[in-house]
């Protein structure tokens, strides 16, 4: 009877060790080592996007510079045609003179708003070529499969703070910057 | 005691001081990124490398293959007073020339190789406490694309490569309006260009 029991406890071990074993042959074993960037804090923390907007904003200052000189001639020319009480049934040739100064300045703004679109989108373009090739290569180096990235709309609901990478990112990204 | 000081101070002034016996040494030496003459940034499928051309190599290159002592030192007067770089597109995916990266037109094309041959001076300045201080020169090669990187030689003012060099690190800023790829620093070490060893080959 004793013997019997044995051999019975044995079966059922030998069984589980066997179910245990195919299981772990089977089961799935990639470990996929998974991270997430606050996307809108590196962004505003390189200093590839501080010098960028630096250099955007001193090219929209000059042009804007070049529109209030314009604006400046229109509203003098206005000035002096008041001063000879001249704002109502203008010649000819003041009307020209007076639509052409007011076209002249309402293209050079129309220029401007358009300008200031092309050049901040190629601002952050460069910004975030650069920022994208260094994450990859980052997550290359450090072994990570996958880097989600957050942002306002809210494609990553959650995540936990040891998996938060930003700030080392941040570091690593900015020293390459000067290097 | 003092004199077994000095012979080990002159050993290992002797093993720093560094000459090359061989044009391959010299670039093999010259291209290796731990020596600090030759910076890389890698963005997007594009590697942006700038390189510091030495005297010597300018010089080197000129003589091509004709050691003679006189016109090396004349060469050596003329390339002293400019300071030179090489900057390079490479693309990632060697398939690929450089030239088309990210192009849907030949307008485009054309705007882009007119920029790398007159514009570069307007993209790439030495940044400096006192200010930006530009090129004087810079030139495309002209590689008939048979190449699928380009390089373009800079150069800057001797006078200006004076006070360039009396900072500790030069800050070459390459803003790259060519491939939209964004502002670039290569940061050299002054001392790395200044304690350039010498080509002894030549004078065999």
């Amino acid at each position: 009877m004793r013997i019997k029991n044995l051999i019975i406890v044995n079966v059922i071990v030998s069984l589980l060790f066997f179910c245990f074993f195919i299981y772990w042959l089977y089961s799935p074993k990639i470990h996929t080592k998974i991270a997430y960037v606050r996307t809108a804090v590196l962004v505003d923390k390189y200093l590839g996007t501080k010098e960028a907007q630096k250099k955007f904003e001193k090219k929209t200052s000059d042009w804007q510079a070049g529109g209030d000189t314009l604006k400046k001639r229109l509203e003098n020319f206005i000035d002096s045609l008041q001063k000879i009480g001249k704002t109502q049934n203008l010649d000819k040739q003041t009307t020209e003179l007076l639509e052409k100064k007011q076209k002249e300045f309402a293209n050079y703004q129309n220029y401007i708003q358009q300008n200031m679109q092309v050049e901040e989108q190629k601002a952050m373009e460069g910004i975030f070529k650069q920022v994208n090739s260094f994450i990859e290569q980052y997550a290359k180096d450090k072994g990570i499969d996958l880097i989600l990235g957050t942002t306002q709309q809210g494609s990553l609901l959650y995540g936990h703070k040891a998996l938060d990478i930003t700030d080392d990112i941040v570091d690593a990204l900015n020293k390459q910057y000067r290097k | 005691m003092s004199k077994i000081l000095v012979f080990f101070s002159l050993l290992c002034v002797m093993g720093c001081t560094q000459t090359f016996h061989s044009e391959k040494d010299f670039f093999l030496w010259l291209n290796n990124e731990n020596n600090g003459l030759v910076k890389n940034k890698k963005v997007d499928d594009l590697q942006i490398s700038l390189k510091y051309l030495p005297v010597d190599y300018l010089v080197l290159k000129d003589l091509k293959g004709n050691f003679e002592s006189s016109k090396a030192n004349k060469l050596k007067e003329k390339y002293g007073k400019g300071l030179s770089f090489l900057l390079t597109f490479f693309p990632l995916d060697d398939a690929k020339d450089i030239m088309y990266k990210d192009l849907s037109s030949y307008p485009e094309y054309t705007q882009r190789l007119l920029s790398m041959q007159f514009d570069m001076a307007k993209y790439i300045y030495i940044s400096t406490k006192n200010g930006e201080i530009r090129p004087v020169l810079s030139t495309l090669e002209n590689t008939y694309s048979v190449t699928k990187h380009r390089n373009i030689y800079i150069v800057f003012n001797g006078d200006d490569a004076e006070k360039i060099l009396q900072e500790n690190e030069i800050d070459i800023v390459f803003d790259d309006e060519i491939f939209l790829t964004g502002i670039h620093h290569f940061v050299f070490k002054s001392r790395h260009i200044k304690n350039m060893p010498h080509l002894s080959f030549w004078k065999k």
